[in-house]
């Protein structure tokens, strides 16, 4: 894609096909589902109680179920177009936009571009600006860069509709045979899992499931073939000929197979994924009173093994391990976690395995992770009791969990209450969690672990809003005073981690510049100040973790405390997106400036590698103050008369953009206007105060 | 094989329906196609718009063939029910002329 194209290019095109698909694809989808309802349905039943029977309809049968999956095959391709459409549509006028951007930048320090791009400047224009020493070329690379993201978005959007409009066969006699086809894989995958050796399984059954993977007419024949208990059953034989192949191994009885045996493990498991699926025209029927679940759940809860090679272990041990793989649907896993977490209540031990069997130590873990994917399921989850935050929380290390089985947990309630609403359900798991985590009485349970830290930061994050204004002194409405008492326990508490502190700092910048653009908008210059002291809050609270950090686990390391903070500022994009997701409409106009913040925060951070502890309460203070100044400036939240010469149009001339004699004229009106320094003052006064308090608050128990 | 038996009135009816659906929404087919062709202008030389027009292109021809197997069994059907109601016919004919006979 070059300067021509991207300037011409219409999304508003994809846009209008992304709209007339949609009704398509609903038109070929209500075909589809008419097909069935109205014909397949009926003339199925070629019982004596149906409507024909004989040598004519069960003739029919094979064409009818042949029209039926391969109507549904064109309604499934169609409808995932409109989707791919809409969203490139919207990538590529944010392309324009940041060309346009670079383009009038360019033409308001005199530079001139062609109709092709090409970048010319004057040796007078060069000369005005001295600080930017290869002008047209810095302004030739900014484009090139640009146009190349434009175009590897193009080429990538490209192939995702190649994927989505496959070049496969929707002849219904086609897509009848594949399905057969699966049907026969489906029959021979479950009898080698039910009865097949070591050698067979590992030589056939991973080839077989990775060529059927995403085929969901084979996984829900599959474990229809192997039945609720059968499907339980042969898990456990995996754990056991794994087990088997450790030991042939270990005593030297030829080639291990445990990386076969691992594929066909993380490969099933996917497969029963999406089996769960009710939504999918295939999949078993796991409802909790179906037969299939009834069969899984009595199977999962009895034990097994006991032999040589494993100990005794549940059921639901081999089914905790497959949940880690793929995406399972609520209605499954609502089942499954209630009978778990209700066996591991009535008996803590109960998932202790003495040895090292291969299966899941605690198959609430793989629970966990199943549930980070599935966001109803985790809300459903914790929502039954406080009482089940706390404990899923305090379990770790509790009964000799892997220790990253509290991230596991804190990722799922993060899954569970990623943007929710104030005093909302799922902003109540919010506020329990940070309160148990954040707890000082006596007998708490504590902070979250090392490896948790950075998962504790992204659930904050979430809730990225909420937790800004809870240092608005007044604004704060949203939050339980017990959970005001615990965040600023764990904000500091998580800035130990790099990742945390970055992540969390970006985001919180982030929305403190969306929150005051959009107070500057309204003219409202409290606003702008109170966003600057609660910002002044939580990077307090951020730094004091962070300088208690450096002085304690990374005093030796804090060249690497500081190199990991940097690598995460400079994805730091993914924070910032969900920060300005958070306040409508203002990421078009504040991205540049988020940009900006995102860009000087990684110097800001390498500099600070060296910096001495108390450095690192400046940077925020002093980004802040730079984009207030600019927000007072363009908006003339000073209230005062500009000269002339500072204006253009109806607007200021923005600070990055006037020549020095307006620099200099600049100069001499704010001697003799100190509004303005005085708003800038309140802002940076605001921030100190809030510093202050968040800082007395963490320390001194408040 | 299962145990010969017909609802003849019950197979037309869903014969009937079947007709229906094997006919489709009218149009339905050329508005998108020309929602297609508005992605064009402007976009030419995009490998995004030259993908969607490509493979919009062969899906429409795909699924016209899908079509037409749906008209297909929506004609196996109808004649199946006409040979039914032939034989249906032939042996009411047979004994209303048996019953003349006697």
């Amino acid at each position: 894609m070059d300067f021509a194209d991207l300037m011409r290019a219409k999304p508003a095109g994809y846009n209008a096909a992304a709209d007339a698909l949609r009704r398509f694809g609903e038109d070929v989808r209500d075909r589809a589902v008419d097909y069935w309802n109205q014909v397949a349905q009926p003339l199925k039943d070629t019982s004596s109680s149906g409507l024909w029977g004989g040598a004519a309809a069960d003739a029919a049968q094979v064409p009818m179920m042949d029209l039926q999956l391969a109507l549904n095959r064109a309604a499934d391709q169609i409808e995932a177009v409109p989707q791919i459409l809409t969203q490139y549509a919207s990538d590529l006028e944010g392309f324009q936009r940041r060309l346009d951007g670079i383009v009038a930048e360019a033409r308001t320090v005199g530079a001139e571009i062609s109709d092709t791009g090409q970048v010319t400047v004057s040796a007078q224009v060069q000369q005005n600006n001295p600080d930017r020493p290869d002008l047209a070329q810095e302004i030739a690379n900014d484009i090139a860069r640009l146009l190349e993201q434009a175009t590897q978005r193009d080429v990538d959007c490209s192939v995702e509709l190649r994927d989505a409009l496959a070049d496969e066969t929707l002849d219904a006699h086609d897509v009848g045979t594949q399905y057969r086809d699966a049907i026969k894989d489906a029959n021979r995958a479950a009898r080698l899992l039910q009865e097949g050796s070591l050698n067979d399984m590992s030589d056939t059954l991973p080839a077989l499931l990775r060529e059927n993977a995403d085929n969901p007419e084979f996984a829900a024949a599959l474990f229809n073939q192997l039945g609720g208990k059968g499907t339980v059953e042969a898990l456990e034989r995996l754990a056991m000929l794994r087990g088997m192949d450790e030991g042939f191994a270990r005593a030297g009885a030829g080639r291990s197979q445990a990386d076969e045996l691992d594929a066909i493990h993380t490969e099933l498991g996917k497969a029963l994924a999406m089996a769960t699926d009710p939504d999918s025209a295939f999949h078993v029927d796991m409802s909790a009173d179906s037969k299939w679940m009834h069969d899984f759940r009595a199977a999962g809860k009895e034990t097994f093994g006991g032999s040589a090679v494993t100990d005794p272990v549940t059921g639901y041990q081999v089914i905790g391990g497959v949940l880690r793989n793929g995406t399972f649907s609520e209605e499954f896993l609502d089942v499954v976690s209630d009978d778990m977490y209700a066996m591991e209540q009535s008996d803590p031990d109960v998932f202790k395995v003495a040895t090292d069997a291969k299966v899941d130590p605690n198959p609430l873990d793989g629970l966990m992770v199943a549930m980070e994917k599935n966001p109803e399921a985790a809300t459903e989850f914790f929502s039954q009791t406080p009482e089940r935050i706390d404990y899923m929380l305090d379990r770790n290390g509790a009964h000799g969990h892997e220790e990253s089985g509290q991230a596991h947990v804190i990722d799922a309630i993060d899954a569970a209450t990623r943007g929710a609403d104030p005093g909302s359900q799922r902003a109540e798991i919010f506020e329990r969690a940070v309160q148990h985590v954040g707890d000082r009485s006596a007998d708490a349970v504590g902070l979250v672990n090392h490896q948790a830290r950075e998962s504790m930061g992204q659930l904050l994050q979430g809730q990225m809003g909420q937790v800004h204004d809870a240092f608005g002194g007044a604004d704060n409405v949203n939050f339980d005073p017990a959970t005001d008492a615990a965040l600023n326990r764990v904000i500091g508490d998580v800035a130990h981690s790099p990742e945390a502190y970055a992540r969390l700092a970006n985001a919180e910048r982030a929305y403190t510049v969306a929150n005051m653009h959009a107070a500057a908008e309204a003219g409202n210059a409290d606003v702008l100040v109170n966003e600057a002291k609660k910002m002044g809050g939580l990077m307090a609270q951020l730094d004091a973790g962070r300088a208690e950090a450096l002085g304690q686990e990374w005093d030796e390391r804090q060249e690497d405390y500081n190199n990991r903070v940097n690598a995460i500022a400079q994805i730091g994009g993914l924070a910032v997106d969900h920060a300005l997701g958070a306040v409508p409409g203002a990421d078009d106009i504040t991205r540049p400036l988020v940009d900006h913040l995102v860009e000087s925060a990684k110097v800001d951070y390498s500099e600070n590698a060296i910096a001495d502890q108390s450095g690192v309460f400046d940077d925020s203070r002093g980004d802040l103050k730079e984009v207030a100044k600019n927000y007072i400036w363009n908006y003339q939240l000073h209230g005062q008369d500009l000269p002339e010469s500072l204006m253009r149009g109806s607007d200021p001339v923005p600070f990055n953009e006037m020549t020095a004699d307006q620099r200099e004229t600049l100069n001499t009106w704010m001697r003799d206007h100190a509004k303005f320094d005085q708003l800038a003052g309140d802002i940076e006064g605001a921030y100190n105060e809030g510093a202050a308090h968040a800082r007395l608050s963490q320390t001194g128990g408040a | 094989m299962s145990d010969s038996h017909v609802d003849l009135e019950s197979l037309r009816s869903v014969a009937r329906k079947t007709d229906a659906i094997a006919e489709g929404r009218p149009d339905a087919v050329s508005r998108a196609a020309n929602g297609v062709a508005e992605a064009m202008p402007g976009n030419e030389g995009s490998p995004t718009a030259e993908m969607l027009r490509v493979r919009f292109d062969n899906w429409v021809e795909n699924y016209e063939l899908l079509s037409k197997q749906v008209t297909g069994f929506a004609e196996d059907l109808n004649n199946a029910i006409s040979t039914w109601d032939e034989i249906e016919n032939t042996s009411t004919d047979l004994f209303t002329r048996y019953g003349k006979d006697l």
